[in-house]
């Protein structure tokens, strides 16, 4: 095995051992820590596919992201009173059970990503960057100016949504749901990139017109690969406002997709457990040196913007080299 | 709805749109010349706006700090370029969002590190304050006007710079095709160092003026540098025509809608439902209109021929 | 025009008829008309800023025509995408060397054999251990000499391997026909010498159109020459009524006799 492989097998063991020590430790708030470094880096490799593998900058994630949020959150206020969600053409009330919930977010977040990345993937370059920008901040400023679901303000969860036969209410098992829920995000990606469909797609992302004189149309392959990381982003959306019990609109701001980005370069580009070694380390600055200063974000902003113009590889760049194949 | 009220919406629509040009014209030449694509804009906005505020309260004069808030922006813009932006011209777009996106972080906390987190406020100049009467009774903020004057006075000055002298010359060279401009012996670094700085001194114009309209505070600059990109993208990328007739667009829309978009629900609706939805779409309205004009048109109204870029 | 002296009576494989293109005032395609023949290959020539690319572009399909039809065997397909023209045989190669360059030689023409079967849209199964697609590209590779090259990088190849890895990505899509832009740029003499012998042997088997400024090359290999000047073609015939015309030494090569 490689040494990347090597490092993704310890990272992917570490997690849940940690969290085991935790929650034998009875220190919740640790893993909830994991969880949401687990959740995040969840979003992150659904961008990563997208981004990463596929060469387009979307700086409008979040409002996957979000829109996978409000749906858990909006499905679990519906389900908390007993209230519709809407009457017309038919009666759609809440649900508090997380896989429906999952079911509801993928669909919904595949139709609005096929809408977005519709319009935005017939630009390219800064066009596409400043689109989807865009379509997220439309979605943001929908989300504030609705007083039903809290405006500016956000949504409160008030008991987390439910898994058949897993008590998630308890801090571990929601981490064990969300690991388990990585870990088939991964796995699919692992796939999809490895398969006739990633090598399109990365050949989309090298060089689009090589790909259409092979005879292979870029736009439907990039299309597809929009809406698969759009889906994964969303379901880790609705992840996360279970995790907080908390739905915010900044889940939709562009500061969000930034996040997002920033995920995916600092644990390194088109690496497959990237943009969780990203999250992982997003997380533990915004934990413990946000603990220590409230201008941590100073100092994120510094090793970013150092790992950008320097270690271009990211983190996993420095730790395993440059990515081999063949 | 009175015609008095519709024009003064005009009004507030084209200062909004005036303080738009300033940011879209910094963000566009970058653009158009460098092919960078900055984010730390907005930034500079904000430092400008600082600049300016502190320099007011030190010396008593709203006019030194006016210029102060220029030409920190444009020696803070020109710094920049020198140790940042000259390493991310080669780097592809992906990088350049991230390595901007990072300096707004830097430039975001660290403001707040120096001035805290209480917004500083800055008066309008008595000179200016208070209202003039116009045309037909209207009676309009003299403040706004002067705004308006000083964009659409940049406005000329930018068109003659661009058109009439040896640097404007050399900007639209360098624009169409850089390769070659190096190769004539053209100080190709510097002109990029004035343009970004020329760009940032735009921004910190910007922000001064309108930091004396609201208040001066970390991250005002945001959410007029995503107004400023959608203006840039609907006037074309590389274009100073485009990117001010954007922005009067892109203000007229914003401003209109948010004042008349509640009331013409109104009419059909009840009131509390009238202005939510009215607000939304209000607040929705600029990317409606910005992704109709991309769907017609991709390279946006006026896209600048032969940059080469995207 | 001078009469057209063809080998044998079937039907063209490729044909192009009263193609126009403007752009603006600029008229790049000026009523052209040429055809490519089974076991043959057409050269195209003339100097520099003719409209040889301008109708190649309109041939692939990445330029779209304004006037006039482009058929492929019998099928018109003047208004197909670029991609199905290459499903239906349409194979070409690039006058500057157009490569997935972050991946090997063999991944390049595996990519190329993918598109031949078609199903880009699998998502399972691994792609690169997959045998259908690596002996097909294989066999390709031989073809132009790089199978002992198969798994070096394509921006660690020379310019020539290169081109050889085109022309095995060309090969893997099973052309009905091949047009070629200007192949022997940038080759040395060994270089030109090989591909020379390789476009030889191979126009036997698919048909050729070939756009070179290499005269030797163009006089040893065609059978058909058409010249383009301005956008219009202004002669077209076999090699030696090429040179012996008037008109084609006045616009092209010169008065005397000495290749471009």
């Amino acid at each position: 095995m490689t040494r990347e492989g090597w490092i993704n097998l310890l990272i992917l063991v570490a997690l849940p051992v940690a969290a085991l020590f935790a929650h034998i430790n009875g220190e919740d708030y640790l893993t909830n820590l994991l969880s949401r470094m687990v959740i995040l880096g969840l979003a992150g490799i659904g961008l990563n596919f997208a981004l990463g593998f596929g060469g387009m900058v979307s700086f409008g994630h979040a409002a996957f992201f979000g829109l996978g949020a409000y749906v858990a959150g909006i499905a679990a206020f519906h389900a908390f009173d007993g209230s519709l969600f809407a009457s017309i053409p038919f009666e759609i009330g809440g649900t508090n059970q997380m896989p429906a919930i999952w079911l509801v977010v993928a669909l919904l977040v595949a139709v609005v990503a096929v809408l977005i990345g519709y319009i935005s993937l017939r630009t390219s370059g800064v066009y596409f960057i400043m689109i989807t920008l865009a379509f997220a901040q439309m979605l943001y400023y929908f989300a504030i100016s609705w007083p039903t679901y809290g405006g500016e303000d956000g949504l409160s969860i008030y008991l987390r949504n439910e898994f058949p036969g897993v008590p998630v209410d308890r801090s571990f098992s929601f981490f064990l749901v969300s690991f388990g829920l990585l870990l088939v995000g991964l796995f699919l990606s692992w796939r999809f990139v490895n398969s006739r469909f990633g090598a399109a797609l990365q050949g989309a992302r090298m060089n689009p017109i090589r790909l259409s004189s092979v005879g292979i149309a870029p736009f439907p392959i990039k299309l597809t690969a929009f809406v698969i990381s759009a889906v994964i982003v969303g379901v880790a959306g609705a992840l996360f406002a279970d995790l907080n019990g908390f739905v915010s609109p900044t889940t939709l701001s562009w500061h969000m997709s930034g996040e997002l980005i920033i995920f995916v370069i600092l644990g390194g580009v088109g690496r497959l457990l990237g943009p969780l070694i990203g999250a992982a380390m997003f997380v533990l600055l915004e934990t413990y040196l946000g603990g220590i200063t409230d201008r941590w974000q100073f100092f994120l902003g510094l090793i970013l913007l150092c790992t950008v113009l320097f270690a271009n590889g990211g983190i996993m760049g420095l730790l395993a080299g440059r990515a081999k194949h063949d | 709805m009175s015609t008095l009220l519709i024009v003064e919406q005009v009004l507030n629509g084209l200062q909004l749109g005036v303080t738009l040009f300033l940011m879209a014209a910094g963000l566009t030449l970058v653009f158009g010349v460098m092919g960078l694509i900055n984010l730390a804009h907005g930034s500079l906005y904000m430092i400008g706006a600082f600049c300016c505020a502190w320099v007011t309260v030190e010396t008593g004069s709203f006019w030194l700090g006016l210029f102060a808030g220029m030409a920190g922006a444009a020696l803070v813009g020109a710094i920049l370029e020198v140790v940042v932006m000259q390493r991310l011209y080669a780097r592809d777009h992906l990088d350049q969002v991230l390595a901007t996106f990072a300096l707004i972080l830097i430039a975001s906390e660290g403001t707040r590190w120096l001035f805290g987190d209480v917004p500083l406020f800055l008066d309008v100049p008595d000179a200016f304050s208070g209202t003039m009467e116009l045309v037909g009774g209207l009676t309009y903020s003299k403040y706004r006007l002067l705004i308006i004057g000083v964009g659409l006075l940049v406005a000329l000055g930018l068109y003659w710079l661009i058109a009439k002298t040896r640097l404007g010359m050399r900007i639209r060279a360098g624009e169409s095709d850089r390769e070659m401009i190096a190769a004539l012996g053209v100080n190709i670094r510097l002109i990029y160092t004035i343009v970004f700085a020329l760009g940032a001194g735009l921004a910190g114009l910007a922000g001064s003026m309108v930091g004396a309209l609201s208040s001066v505070q970390v991250g005002m600059g945001e959410p007029v540098l995503i107004l400023a990109f959608v203006v840039i993208v609907i006037g074309g990328i590389g274009s100073i025509k485009g990117a001010l007739i954007g922005a009067i667009l892109v203000g007229l829309v914003d401003t209109l809608g948010r004042v008349f978009l509640p009331t013409l629900f109104g009419l059909f609706m009840e009131n509390s439902d009238a202005t939510t939805i009215g607000s939304s779409l209000a607040s929705m309205a600029i990317y409606i209109v910005m992704a109709i004009v991309l769907a017609v048109r991709p390279q946006g109204l006026f896209p600048a021929t032969g940059s080469g870029h995207a | 025009m001078i009469e057209l002296n063809r080998k044998d009576t079937s039907q063209p494989v490729l044909s192009v008829s009263n193609l126009s293109k403007k752009f603006g005032a600029l008229v790049a395609s000026d009523d052209v008309s040429l055809e490519v023949y089974p076991g043959q290959l057409h050269a195209l020539i003339g100097p520099n800023g003719a409209g040889k690319s301008t109708l190649i572009g309109q041939i692939s399909g990445l330029l779209s025509v304004d006037y006039g039809e482009i058929s492929l065997v019998s099928t018109n397909i003047s208004n197909f995408s670029p991609e199905r023209r290459v499903h239906l045989g349409l194979g070409r190669s690039f006058q500057i060397s157009n490569l997935m360059l972050e991946w090997s030689a063999r991944r390049n023409v595996m990519l190329a054999v993918q598109a031949k079967q078609g199903g880009s849209f699998h998502f399972f199964r691994n792609v690169w251990k997959d045998e259908s697609l690596r002996a097909a590209a294989d066999i390709a590779l031989a073809e132009v000499g790089l199978l002992e090259r198969a798994t070096v990088r394509a921006d660690e190849l020379s310019h020539g391997e290169r081109r050889q890895l085109e022309f095995a990505c060309a090969l893997a899509l099973q052309p009905k026909v091949l047009v070629l832009d200007e192949p022997m740029a940038g080759l040395g003499p060994e270089g030109t010498a090989a591909m020379t012998e390789f476009l030889e042997q191979l126009k036997s088997r698919i048909p050729i159109l070939l756009v070179e400024h290499d005269m030797d090359a163009v006089f040893r290999l065609a059978d058909t020459v058409s010249v383009l000047v301005y956008g219009k073609i202004i002669a077209s015939g076999t090699p030696a009524e090429i040179r012996s015309s008037r008109s084609v030494q006045e616009a092209y090569l010169g008065n005397s006799d000495s290749a471009a």
